[in-house]
């Protein structure tokens, strides 16, 4: 039995096996705060990465660059079609804007779901293990950002702000399949139609929107964006097309295929947004309102 | 001065240079539901034990697989243990044979995959990913060896070189 515990690797082993459990156990229990060394770290980490990481992203951007040289009569061709209808579209939106704005005043709504700030960052990094569907850009804390702020690119939503440091902070993209990854959202249908995104994608690399009532006629290409009942995401933020919609298993709902408007895996430059209604303490702290 | 600067250099860079890889890789490491995952740091901890020192080896593997939990997966703890863990394996298996370049290539690739199987059951467990085994086989295990074999291929003499110099000048 002395021998036993005179086993130094032995103890070693034991030791560490427990911490190990511990330490899983500790980062599983609060994985998204951030305690002052871990930010330390990633902070240093975080600007180290982003000096290297930049002249690969100007490289990337070249390769891009040139890529689309190749198709660039098509485009053209098709921005030049989208023109015409964009003018008209923007005469009626200007319109449409001051109408909402002169009811809004004569109700009296000063906040609305829609409003926002938005915060301009730039990724830095990326989980090279591929567990987690994460991003890293080069804003934190002392810029404004805080947990669970939407992160967009000009084309769409990309994802949400998990982890915040000092001087870098953490982006869960649409497609990581943590269960804590769950945004509300509508389909422009003639009925808007509310459901709820949760992080699963097809083979083809389509979002899954769940929750759809039954009786809702959901067709292909109608627009997806977000509904902003979550109470973190403003309203209106765009997600993609639907491209199917299905009945799920249980008979009781409809799942809708979504192909998302921005590319997750092209991204340099985005956009962090800040909803600026407030919504009331009970809200958010109430467990079962934790979608986003 | 190469126990305290070079060494964690080199890991230094290779660490960064895991993530900046992925910006040269199509849709960053996953084309077509293939997943690349470089394991270049795990790579280098294996010729720094084999060619330059065990114990320091497995310090600094500790101290960087830590920064990487910290930093990327926020899961504290599993590659801190599993880099230096594995990196320790490996050098007992291979104690009683010869150091020749050919055979370390084939430990080290072991020494992915069972980082791989080890990290993917941990994910499993605690409930962070939900692809199955033969999924997590297909889509991530093979083209992950593939991405390090051609690392491998590429830098291994190189990286062989580097740690005997080390060596060397510390014999001194």
């Amino acid at each position: 039995m002395s021998r036993f515990f005179t086993n130094k690797r032995l103890i070693i082993l034991l030791s560490s096996v427990i911490i190990f459990v511990g330490l899983i156990g500790f980062s599983l229990a609060n994985h998204e705060k951030v305690t002052t060394g871990e930010s330390f770290i990633k902070d240093t980490v975080g600007w180290m990465q982003g000096i290297f990481s930049k002249p690969a992203q100007w490289v990337q951007s070249m390769v891009d660059t040139v890529d689309q040289f190749k198709n660039l009569y098509e485009e053209n061709k098709r921005l030049k079609a989208q023109l015409e209808s964009y003018v008209s579209d923007q005469v009626l939106l200007r319109d449409l804007k001051e109408e909402n704005q002169k009811l809004s005043d004569i109700l009296g709504i000063q906040e609305k779901l829609r409003d926002k700030e938005v915060i301009h960052a730039t990724v830095i990094a990326r989980n090279p293990d591929q567990w987690d569907q994460v991003i890293f850009i080069n804003k934190g804390k002392m810029h404004g950002i805080e947990q669970d702020m939407a992160v967009i690119t000009p084309e769409g939503l990309i994802g949400k702000i998990s982890q915040v440091a000092e001087y870098t902070s953490k982006v869960q993209l649409l497609t990581s399949g943590d269960r804590t990854n769950r945004i509300s959202a509508l389909i422009q249908s003639e009925k808007l139609l509310y459901g709820v995104l949760e992080g699963d994608i097809t083979q083809e690399g389509y979002l899954l929107l769940k929750h759809i009532p039954i009786d809702g006629k959901v067709q292909e290409g109608m627009n997806v964006s977000t509904s902003g009942l979550g109470g973190v995401f403003p309203k209106g933020l765009y997600i993609g097309t639907v491209v199917d919609a299905y009945t799920d298993e249980h008979g009781l709902t409809q799942t809708v295929t979504i192909k998302p408007a921005a590319d997750f895996y092209r991204v340099q430059e985005l956009i962090v947004v800040k909803r600026t209604m407030d919504v009331p303490e009970k809200i958010l702290t109430d467990p079962e309102g934790g979608a986003s | 001065m190469i126990r305290y600067v070079a060494l964690p250099l080199i890991f230094l860079f290779l660490f960064i240079m895991e993530s900046v890889f992925l910006f040269f890789v199509p849709s960053y490491g996953q084309i077509n539901d293939y997943m690349i995952v470089p394991h270049f740091l795990f790579i280098s901890f294996v010729f720094s034990a084999m060619y330059y020192q065990r114990n320091t080896t497995l310090i600094y593997a500790f101290i960087f697989g830590a920064i990487f939990d910290i930093f990327y997966t926020s899961l504290l703890g599993v590659y801190a243990y599993l880099f230096p863990l594995t990196v320790y394996l490996v050098c007992k298996v291979m104690q009683p044979l010869y150091k020749k370049l050919a055979i370390i290539f084939v430990f080290t690739l072991t020494g992915i995959i069972f980082i791989e199987f080890l990290v993917f059951g941990i994910q499993s467990a605690v409930g962070k990913s939900s692809i199955g085994i033969e999924e997590f086989m297909y889509n991530r295990l093979w083209p992950t060896l593939v991405i390090n074999i051609v690392f491998l291929l590429l830098f291994s003499y190189g990286l062989k070189k580097i740690f005997v110099k080390f060596y060397k000048i510390e014999d001194k």
